[in-house]
């Protein structure tokens, strides 16, 4: 004999619940639904981490990149008339 | 310039007087850049990547060119000033001064950051020196609200599309303030590193990144748990990180380490 338990649950049968009866013959057979423990929860992370550095610059400062020439513009903001 | 494909600076533009904020503008291909020091904006055409003009804010303090926005919608640019507590207007057709935003009630103090919420076209500006950021009707160019950022000294700040909300690094009490672009109220306020300066929102994992600039770290926020969900070591102390840029080719963030000349890239 078996039952489908609801989502959440295992499902656990006693050992009368397996073989077959005969006429007449009478058997208990008992289901238990036993509530499934929590699963951890991972917490989300950042994919990132430092995969490289560029030197040269002096005191830069702000960015913006531009996509379709792949360029990233820099301010060196310590020295006059100076961008990379 | 540094060609993102090789990581090599390709060219050095000769600019103006300590440049600082810097923002591409894709209705003209051109990129504009505040020089703080010298109330000056440069245009750099991006084709020959050489200076195409430049427009005098005129400010007669001597420093204050800030934070920089562009408005998609009508094509202007949008000038923080701090010296003068004023935002400055370009057109960016004809790439001339159209006016400034100076409020007579509800004064800008010291307005750092500006970003623009292309939900409801909305400027917000924050105030340095008041704690606040003005909400700005970018058509009437008139003051909508005044909201108190629960932080210190409010610098930069960047605008979340998927969520409408705007984040704001609050330098002076090292938090960032959420704000929720449709009721321009601060819904949350998020602990960080020491100092956070830089920030902006990486569209490929939807997570915001916050330069802490003492620690030399970058504080990662989910963009819909609103936490903080990672914090990357990136130069050590004192190296003063400030700039940060996501680059959607790679997928890569750019940070700026000022003190020590180099920027370092997270993949």
């Amino acid at each position: 004999m078996t039952e489908k338990g609801p989502p959440g649950y295992s499902t656990n049968y006693s050992n009368g619940c397996e073989g077959k009866i005969k006429a007449g013959q009478a058997k208990v057979c008992i289901i238990t639904n036993e509530v499934n423990p929590p699963q951890p929860v991972i917490p989300p992370q950042s994919r990132l981490s430092v995969i490289g550095t560029i030197s040269g610059f002096t005191s830069p400062y702000g960015m913006a990149f531009k996509s379709d020439n792949n360029l990233l513009y820099v301010t060196n903001s310590g020295m006059l008339n100076n961008m990379s | 310039m540094i060609n993102t494909t090789t990581d090599n600076i390709d060219a050095t533009i000769p600019i103006g007087n300590n440049p600082k904020a810097i923002i591409y503008n894709p209705a003209n291909d051109l990129i504009y850049v505040t020089n703080s020091n010298s109330g000056v904006i440069s245009i750099i055409n991006t084709t020959t990547n050489l200076i195409t003009d430049t427009i005098n804010i005129g400010n007669s303090l001597g420093t204050g060119l800030f934070g920089i926005e562009i408005n998609p919608i009508n094509n202007t640019i949008y000038v923080t000033n701090r010296g003068l507590n004023i935002i400055s207007l370009i057109n960016g057709t004809s790439n001339t001064l159209m006016g400034n935003i100076s409020q007579t009630i509800g004064k800008f103090f010291s307005p750092d950051g500006i970003a623009y919420n292309y939900d409801n076209g909305n400027l917000y500006v924050t105030n340095r020196g008041s704690d606040t950021v003005s909400v700005i009707n970018s058509t009437t160019k008139t003051l909508i609200k005044i909201i108190s950022t629960d932080g210190i000294a409010p610098s930069s700040i960047i605008y979340n599309p998927v969520n409408n909300y705007l984040y704001v690094a609050n330098t002076g009490s090292d938090t960032v303030s959420v704000i929720n672009g449709t009721t321009n109220d601060v819904v949350k306020t998020i602990s960080t590193d020491a100092r956070p300066i830089g920030i902006t929102y990486n569209e490929y994992d939807g997570n915001i990144y916050v330069t802490n600039s003492i620690n030399g770290t970058v504080s990662v926020i989910d963009g819909l748990l609103n936490t903080v969900i990672d914090t990357i070591e990136v130069f050590g102390n004192n190296n003063n990180l400030t700039g940060i840029a996501f680059n959607s080719n790679n997928e890569n963030v750019y940070v700026a380490n000022t003190n020590a000349g180099s920027i370092s890239i997270l993949g």
